[in-house]
């Protein structure tokens, strides 16, 4: 194993670690075999929020923001969640170019915080970068060519660019790439850019967007879907239970967190990977 | 017809002026891949743009408002040619709307379970065994406390 040369301030969210902590697990593990450090920041609170907190009081949530930025010094800042990763680039953005984002930093100069504004980034960028990649394709230990793999890329990953600046919000390639590495087949489908409906606040909406989500990628026909999302994640692991059980049908789509994709190829354990806690096991179609 | 006056209609100046929707040529770019426009019947982002950009806040801060159906998803934000912000001025109208207490109640939910423990969903038992098990670091109790050392209670803000 190389030494590390990159080290982040890890910041994880609140979803995968009050819900899905097999996700962090995953993240972490993977991450780590692949010389990546992570220190962890007991004090971070919720990012918070861009979606539903964000739409109580915008000037809550860039004080809050602010506040986890600031925390660090100017560690860069690693997430776990494109959410997290957009709510503080966005806000980050908001405390540089804003009248009220420099009147915050102010407020916590007062609080005698020396304020910085850290980068941030979240894991998928770190993990597609050219040796980072080919250090995974070199971990590879497990044959994973014969299983067909769609990817959901969702919204924050990727949006707003201007302020998450990664990979292409049109033309996004940085999952594919991870499926090509570890050696599976990469599906394409229709609506794959779509958002996966979950943040829409209006639940038949949010509902509507999922179901057809669903259906498009039964249409093509893969074993497995790759997300980089906790909530995509939960819109389809747990989703198309919920709304199977309303249509009367099963979808018996597995869905895996992209580093339990790569840790898989590694040939990691199956509880190092979390891989008990999936509402759509993944166990009988990987022969885990 | 109904028009922001007073104070409100500062604010809807505001959101104007935050979200640029001044800039709004209504040239509908927004609505092509729009999710919410294409999965439910009443939310079409050109009409709320181009109301807020005329000052009408008709509809919009209500209960009920087409606004919650939004996914925040930055579609439009990529691809308008004007400039204009539209989930600025989609959270602001929400910001309105919470104000006026019209949101739906999930938003107070979240804010709520915010303030008192820091992060958006409540620990399990179940959940602390399985981080222990899988040797995830403990979560710091102290979280609620700091992000009220930050906003202060549990009120709403006046705007």
């Amino acid at each position: 194993m190389e030494t590390s040369t990159r080290n982040y301030k890890f910041f994880p969210g609140c979803l995968a670690r009050v819900k899905l902590p097999h996700i962090e697990k995953s993240v972490r593990v993977v991450l780590d075999a692949l010389g990546i450090g992570l220190n962890d920041e007991p004090r971070f609170t919720c990012c918070p929020d861009p979606v539903v907190f964000r739409s109580a009081s915008r000037h809550d949530w860039l004080r809050i923001a602010a506040h986890n930025l600031a925390r660090n010094g100017c560690e860069t800042i690693l997430t776990l969640c494109p959410g997290c990763a957009s709510s503080l680039a966005e806000a980050a953005m908001v405390l540089r170019e804003e009248a009220e984002g420099r009147e915050v930093l102010a407020e916590l100069r007062q609080d005698n915080h020396e304020p910085g504004i850290p980068g941030v980034l979240h894991f998928l960028k770190v993990l597609t970068e050219e040796d980072v990649l080919s250090r995974l394709k070199g971990l590879v230990r497990r044959d994973l060519g014969s299983f067909k793999v769609a990817a959901h890329y969702g919204c924050h990953l990727l949006k707003p660019s201007v302020a998450v600046a990664f990979d292409d919000p049109e033309q996004p390639t940085s999952l594919e790439r991870i499926i090509h590495a570890v050696g599976a087949q990469v599906v394409d489908y229709q609506d794959k850019l779509l958002c996966c409906g979950r943040p829409a606040i209006d639940e038949q909406t949010s509902q509507s967007i999922a179901e057809h989500k669903l259906n498009c990628l039964k249409e093509a026909g893969c074993d497995l879907l790759v997300v980089a999302c906790p909530f995509c994640f939960e819109q389809f692991d747990l989703g198309q239970v919920v709304i199977g059980r309303k249509k009367g049908l099963t979808y018996g789509l597995p869905v895996l967190y992209v580093t339990q994709l790569v840790g898989l190829a590694m040939d990691m354990d199956k509880p190092a990977l979390g891989l008990g806690f999936h509402r759509v096991r993944p166990d009988k179609i990987l022969e885990l | 017809m109904y028009i922001l006056r007073g104070q409100a209609e500062g604010v809807l100046e505001v959101v104007a002026k935050h979200g640029l929707a001044r800039l709004c040529y209504a040239c509908g770019i927004c609505v092509g891949d729009c999710p919410a426009a294409r999965f439910s019947d009443d939310f079409n982002p050109r009409q709320i743009f181009l109301k807020v950009s005329l000052g009408v806040a008709d509809g919009l801060v209500e209960a009920d408002s087409p606004i919650w159906k939004c996914t925040t998803c930055y579609t439009c934000a990529e691809r308008c040619p004007a400039g204009v912000k539209p989930v600025e001025v989609i959270i602001a109208l929400r910001n309105i709307s919470y104000a006026k207490g019209s949101a739906p109640p999930q938003v107070e939910q979240v804010r709520q379970a915010i303030a008192s423990r820091g992060i958006v969903s409540g620990l399990t038992d179940t959940i602390l065994k399985r981080r222990k098990q899988m040797g995830l670091p403990d979560i710091d109790e102290k979280l609620g406390q700091i992000v009220r050392g930050i906003i202060g209670g549990n009120q709403h803000e006046e705007l």
